[in-house]
């Protein structure tokens, strides 16, 4: 098993399975420790306190305008094609609900998660990444950018989602309030419970992955440069997302 | 951007603005939940009602229940009955609860694009009010369900229509025969042509009797030797009285014939009686003359 592992996997084909297993682990085991300090209040310090509030001003306060812009075009523009396409098959009244499931619940916290990281990461690595020769960061110096980056990721998520639902309807019924009863309804059938339970759970992993793995590049070999580095983190990012997004979906067979 | 002493940007107030985010979203999470929580009826007052269908196939939990189109109530609960069928639980809100008398049908509709449809319908609104807790046959109604019986019916359908427009079919043989029958040379068109020649003539001057004769020489004739007919059945009309009274003479004679016929008879008669006695008398003097011979008396 070790032969394609290390065929596949050249940190695997250096280190050896067992030293690429140990690097994981000290990723976990970071992660780990983050996810502890930041629900510990005693770690966070009026000096921690303050550099997470800039960090989430940074990711969230900077970028809420452009977001919502973003989010109110892109949920127009894609309910407009939704709507229209399924009245042209006489399915005009699943056009609500498929923008519901499809975009609200499924690809809005996935943008929000890569909006929030495209600026995360630079700058975690452009604070974190310890240049060779001088001291590395420590956990301390990584967690205002693990809570600053969550807290953004789901700060976006939410309005992101309730902007778009706000969008949603004019775009279908017009500004009169006739459908509003039956757009009620049909957002409390398709937030169920174990629906909104499930999407409060996506935007809280996406979240968590978001925070940490930027804050990961402290662990980093310090021999890479900056652009290896940040690839190393977006990969990771990616793959994380992926792992949760696979996992909810199979959560939803079940 | 300006960075603080930190390495992170300067932004003016970040606690504030940070605290000011947290508690926006705080209250959208809040509102939405509360929201969510409306939509769903959880603050409003519920009835029950029970329905039992043959299956659950198409029906979910939250499904709506719709009354002229309009949701009215939503199944909050699906279980498989004791008796094998399906119970559908339905909560209707108490303000559409309304709608629903104890007449009420309830459907079940599997259409061919998606979901099922749960239906109520009231006949009469003035109804008993439907109890809460009532429980309810629900019809089924799948439009899938009739697919492929109709599907074997087109084929079989389309196969006859094949058959029937063959080349070798028997509809086309009698289009050709039909045609055949109207071409302008054929013999329905010649019969149809005379048909018009003998109505024309029929309602010529001379009627029946020129379209049976053909022309006016004949016509004229035949009028002639009717005209000829008609004074010789007036004659013979007027023999025939001649005739009648000859007749009515001859019964007369007829009848004094008879009575002279019956007077002979008694003539006769009587002649026989007395010839009977002059024979008698001749025997007589035959006997009584010694030399007489036998002589035969031969009558008249």
């Amino acid at each position: 098993m070790a032969q394609p592992l290390q065929q596949l996997f050249p940190l695997i084909r250096r280190s050896g399975l067992t030293g690429w297993l140990a690097g994981q682990y000290r990723y976990l085991s970071f992660a780990a420790l983050l996810l502890i300090a930041s629900v510990s209040p005693s770690i966070h310090d009026q000096a921690t306190r303050r550099r997470s509030a800039s960090i989430l001003c940074c990711a969230a306060w900077q970028t809420l305008p452009g977001y919502l812009l973003a989010c109110v075009l892109l949920s127009a523009i894609l309910t407009r094609i939704v709507a229209v396409s399924a009245d042209s098959y006489g399915l005009s009244h699943l056009a609500l609900e498929a923008i519901l499931r499809v975009f609200v619940v499924e690809l809005l916290p996935l943008a929000s998660t890569l909006f929030v990281a495209m600026r995360a990461v630079p700058m975690a690595m452009l604070h974190l990444a310890a240049l060779p020769g001088q001291p590395g960061a420590g956990l301390r110096d990584a967690l205002p950018y693990a809570v600053g980056n969550a807290a953004a990721v789901v700060i976006l998520a939410i309005v992101g989602g309730i902007v778009s639902l706000l969008v949603a309807y004019p775009v279908v019924h017009g500004f009169n309030q006739w459908g509003l009863p039956a757009y009620t309804r049909l957002i409390g059938q398709v937030f169920d419970p174990i629906l909104a339970i499930a999407f409060s759970a996506k935007i809280l992993f996406f979240g968590i992955a978001v925070g940490i793995a930027p804050a990961t590049v402290v662990l980093d070999p310090r021999k890479y440069d900056t652009g290896q580095r940040e690839m190393r983190v977006m990969v990771r990012l990616l793959l994380i997302l992926v792992l949760i997004e696979g996992s909810f979906l199979m959560l939803r067979r079940f | 951007m300006n960075e603080s002493p930190n390495h992170l940007p300067n932004i003016k107030h970040p606690e504030s603005k940070a605290a000011a985010l947290l508690l926006v979203t705080l209250a959208l999470i809040v509102a939405f939940v509360i929201f969510v929580m409306t939509a769903r009826g959880v603050f409003e007052e519920n009835q029950q009602l029970l329905l039992v269908a043959e299956n659950s196939e198409g029906v979910a939990v939250g499904m709506d229940m719709t009354f002229s189109g309009f949701p009215i109530g939503r199944v909050s609960r699906i279980e498989l009955g004791d008796d094998g069928k399906a119970h559908l639980h339905v909560s209707v809100p108490l303000k559409d609860a309304r709608w629903l008398r104890a007449s009420s049908v309830f459907t079940l509709e599997k259409g061919v694009v998606g979901g099922s449809r749960l239906r109520a319908f009231t006949g009469m609104l003035d109804d008993e009010p439907l109890e809460d807790g009532a429980r309810r046959e629900v019809l089924m109604g799948d439009a899938t369900s009739g697919v492929p019986e109709l599907v074997s019916t087109v084929t079989r359908l389309v196969g006859n229509l094949e058959r029937l427009t063959s080349e070798q079919s028997a509809l086309v043989a009698s289009m050709d025969n039909l045609q055949r029958m109207t071409a302008e040379q054929s013999a329905l068109a010649g019969s149809l042509n005379n048909m018009r020649q003998f109505t024309a003539t029929l309602n010529g001057r001379h009627g029946a009797l020129g379209a049976l004769l053909g022309n006016d020489g004949d016509v004229a004739k035949v009028i002639d030797s009717l005209e000829q007919t008609r004074l010789l059945l007036t004659e013979a009309r007027a023999s025939l009285a001649k005739v009648d009274a000859a007749l009515v003479d001859v019964k007369a004679i007829t009848g004094n014939t008879r009575a002279a016929t019956e007077d002979l008879d008694a003539l006769r008669a009587e002649f026989d009686l007395n010839l009977r006695k002059v024979s008698g008398l001749v025997d007589d003097l035959n006997r009584k003359w010694p030399f007489a011979r036998e002589r035969e008396l031969k009558l008249p």
